[in-house]
């Protein structure tokens, strides 16, 4: 017999879901973990992505990373209760494929996974540019060293690629950990990155606009130079427009940016078949925690950074960064780690802190998302939407092996692509096209479960009406009227510009069109084409897929 | 004959009548497309709910943190439907016998059984008539929670089988063995073995079969640290161990059972018994399923799977 030893403990019988691994502090900090993580340096960088104004001292982004933080609670609570009703790994694809239908379920998370290894994709080079700044940083501290070259550093595809393929080294021995260890890690390296925060935030407050100015030519550029070379391109601070264009197209513009910022809030819902304890509060703490650290995040963090390091100054360095390829220190962003260690060099222990903690989450988003992506495919596999093969559950690591070996690869496709000209550009703009629907449906869902599946709606934990709906039909609506016009603004309206302005050429699949709309429609044509293959495959193998959503009326 | 046997396993289904009334349909609508049906232990409910009769003629009770106030017959028979649908048993009583069932546990311990017989033989009833006729085989187990009577109201029926005891001959390719036990609990249920009983017991009913190898075994309680198998632990006073806000959790299972298994090597065995670890297994060439339960939310879950001639062709989870 296998050496097994009798566990000492007794047991209940409880009827709950599934067995269960994940923590609250794992799920919290697992979500938290999927954030892009860049903002912890780079926050006042992405100012000069839209429009930029401060209103009563608050600048446009930060008004609008709290409008979405506010909108993104209905989106948290719609995934608690749906999690709470259907406590399954899998998320939107379960949540879908149950209320709506098992093909629109199947399109909606395979566009998701799309776009989640595109991001993938994105991070190993957000990565290796991270890595790049966190040299910078010591060539600022140490100019004598051979980090002062750091600025000059992966100009070339060879160096570029080493230093891609040991951050994808690190991203899959994390990766590979068994589940409870991988948690672990998980949760040790984010509180790390937050520690990183608090020195950040609280670090600013010893910074002035006028210690930077002071402290700029240490990096080889003036306040000056910098305002001048935007102004010359340009840039210019303006006052709020409310405008439908471009005011309000330009603010629909940030909040996808403040979208891309906040996505992974919700991720545990993902795992949610994993998540021990009481399901509904694990999940509605770990959504509801990490969302408030994305707002906090993107709104005070940012404007304290932004405010002490100078507005107009981050602002003009952001836009020669984004828009002219002519920022400082060979084209870096207002990295503010580095610009801290340029005021205060003798500080620069706790500005490589708050560089590495950048680094570190911005690296952790990848295993983070190898595994809820294999949550989603294990479903897939669970419902035969996809052959068994990637079903399969590691007996050492007690997670889905190859779907998470398979996912890192393929993002790590994604990285390679961009050595054959696919911009990154092209390729967020891909991701963020194909997360549409994973955008929009959790509300259409929220709004249908009372009727479609009300079996399902009374166990979720809004189910008390409001003005004749129930809360979770409220939610629903509310998410809805806030993410449409969103999407349609800021993704939409762009793709209709660009077909009226460029034609088919702005469909094309050449690397020039960075678009991205013309992959993505392949994509999801693949993930249709795969949905009929397999409905044949499983009629061939004697399994009707229909009998897994078979509803069976009692009398 | 078919090129494969079908068969359908659910189990934990505890009294909740909903869920059971979805099981009947599904084979009458031939849902599943099973000739075989196997409920894997566990019939019988937990909670008797007294609807006390007031002297001004009107009912009261307590429900799911509800109180009622039941005026007419109608309104008496929905609750006890509704009751009786998440796995309780209504009991239609006066205060005098509640007070006097909160003070004499043996009057209290027969009235449970009586509930239990009761309707174990309705569903054995109720199967009779709504499939009776349809030719497929039905195999319904007890389970460690339940009492001995329920044995007897299944034994009598035409259709409805207790295989337990006896090896069934499913096909002409594979028979079939069954556990009705558990491995110790701290409840001491009415059906338990210490780990070395299960092992020998499971032995010794192996040895009556053809080919062990392409046989079938139903045991209630899932091996030992498969992953169907995992619970909450409980601490001496029989709350589930928290820490930091969470429940710890470890495998239940019957090491027995899994010793019985490995050494055996059967073709597929069903489990139930831990209710929240629904999902299937390997060890070794057998494949282990429990189909988990969530009976008294009115969700049935269970397990499809088909028997080749030597293998277990397909199997697939699915919930109504």
């Amino acid at each position: 017999m296998e050496k097994a030893s009798v566990p000492t403990g007794l047991f209940v019988r409880q009827a709950s879901g599934l067995v269960r691994d994940v923590s609250m502090a794992n799920a919290l900090f697992f979500n938290i973990a999927a954030f892009v993580g860049t903002a912890i340096g780079w926050a006042v960088a992405f100012y000069a992505l839209g429009p930029e104004w401060q209103g009563l001292g608050i600048s446009a982004f930060a008004w609008m990373a709290i409008l979405t933080g506010i909108f993104c609670y209905f989106l948290g609570m719609i995934f608690a209760s749906l999690t709470t009703a259907m406590p399954r790994s899998g998320g939107d694809y379960v949540f879908t494929s149950r209320i709506i239908s098992p093909f629109l379920g199947w399109i909606e998370s395979w566009t998701l996974v799309g776009s989640a290894l595109t991001i993938i994709g994105f991070e190993i080079i957000v990565a290796s540019h991270n890595v790049q700044l966190t040299a910078i940083l010591l060539g600022v501290a140490f100019p004598s060293s051979v980090f002062h070259n750091a600025p000059n550093w992966l100009q070339d595809n060879t160096s570029k690629a080493i230093v891609g393929v040991i951050i994808l080294a690190v991203i899959f021995g994390i990766s590979i950990l068994r589940t409870r260890t991988f948690h672990k890690v998980v949760t040790g390296l984010t509180i790390f990155a937050i520690v990183s925060v608090a020195i950040s935030f609280f670090g600013a407050f010893f910074i002035t606009p006028q210690a930077v100015n002071n402290a700029l030519p240490a990096l080889g550029t003036s306040s000056a130079q910098i305002t001048s070379a935007a102004s010359k391109a340009g840039f210019a601070i303006g006052n709020p427009d409310f405008s439908f264009n471009p005011g309000l197209i330009g603010l629909a513009g940030l909040i996808s940016v403040v979208l891309f910022q906040f996505i992974g809030f919700q991720f545990s819902s993902y795992i949610a078949g994993e998540v021990k304890g009481n399901v509904k509060r694990t999940v509605m703490f770990a959504v509801i925690g990490a969302l408030l650290f994305a707002v906090f995040m993107n709104s005070l963090y940012q404007d304290v950074l932004g405010n002490h390091f100078g507005f107009q100054l981050t602002n003009a360095w952001g836009f020669l960064y984004w828009f002219q390829g002519a920022a400082p220190l060979n084209n870096q962003p207002p990295f503010t780690p580095v610009i801290a260690t340029a005021v205060y060099p003798g500080a620069w222990p706790l500005w490589l802190i708050v560089a590495v903690g950048n680094t570190v989450l911005n690296v952790l988003l990848c295993p983070v998302y190898a595994i809820f992506l294999s949550r989603i495919v294990l479903a897939w596999s669970l419902d035969r939407q996809v052959p068994e093969w990637f079903s399969v559950v590691n007996e050492r690591t007690n997670a889905p092996l190859r779907v998470i070996v398979l996912a890192i690869l393929l993002g790590a496709v994604f990285f390679l692509l961009t050595f054959f000209g696919f911009s990154l550009a092209s390729t967020t703009f891909f991701g963020i096209l194909l997360a549409g629907l994973t955008w929009i449906l959790p509300g259409l869902n929220a709004i249908l479960i009372p009727y479609r599946r009300p079996d399902l709606f009374q166990l979720t934990n809004n189910t008390r009406s409001f003005l004749g709906l129930p809360r979770l039909v409220w939610f629903g609506i509310l998410w809805l009227i806030f993410i449409v016009p969103v999407y349609a603004a800021a993704f939409v309206y762009p793709v209709v510009q660009g077909i009226q302005n460029q034609g088919g050429a702005y469909l094309s699949l050449s690397t020039s069109n960075t678009s991205g709309i013309g992959w993505a429609l392949v994509f999801i044509a693949v993930g249709i084409v795969i949905y009929f293959v397999m409905r044949f495959v499983n009629a061939t193998r004697g399994i009707n897929v229909k009998m897994i959503y078979q509803e069976l009326p009692p009398d | 004959m078919a090129k494969y046997l079908r068969c359908y396993m659910c189990s934990d289904l505890h009294a909740a009548n909903r869920t059971y009334r979805k099981l009947l349909n599904a084979i009458k609508m031939n849902v599943y497309e099973a000739q075989v049906v196997l409920i894997a232990g566990d019939l019988t409910g937990k909670a008797i709910v007294p609807i006390i009769k007031q002297s001004n003629g009107r009912y009261t009770a307590s429900f799911l943190d509800q109180h009622y106030l039941i005026d007419t017959e109608a309104e008496l028979e929905k609750l006890k439907n509704s009751i009786s649908d998440i796995g309780y048993y209504p009991y239609v009583t006066d205060q005098e016998e509640v007070d006097a069932l909160r003070t004499d546990t043996a009057k209290m311990s027969e009235l449970f059984r009586q509930k239990m017989i009761e309707r174990v033989g309705e569903w054995v009833a109720m199967a009779e008539e709504r499939i009776g006729k349809s030719g497929i085989q039905f195999y319904m187990m007890p389970g460690n929670d339940d009492d001995r009577g329920v044995d007897e109201m299944i034994v009598r029926s035409s259709y409805v089988v207790n295989p337990v005891g006896n090896t069934i001959h499913l096909n002409e390719y594979h028979e079939m063995i069954s556990f009705d036990y558990a491995n110790p609990t701290p409840w001491h249920t009415p059906r338990e073995w210490s780990e070395e009983e299960y092992y020998e017991h499971v032995k010794a009913s192996a040895s009556t079969l053809k080919n062990v190898q392409n046989a079938l075994f139903m045991i209630h309680v899932p091996p030992f640290d498969t992953g169907i198998d995992t619970a909450p632990e409980l601490d001496k006073t029989m709350r589930p161990k928290v820490t930091m806000g969470d429940v710890l959790r470890v495998p239940v299972g019957s090491t027995g059972v899994r010793k019985a298994i490995q050494e055996l090597q059967p073709l597929v065995t069903v489990h139930g018994h831990v209710h929240e670890a629904g999902g299937q297994s390997k060890l070794g060439r057998t494949t282990c399923f429990n189909a988990g339960s969530e009976a008294n939310q009115g969700i049935l879950r269970g397990f499809v799977f088909d028997l080749g001639k030597d293998k277990l062709e397909r199997a697939f989870r699915v919930q109504g």
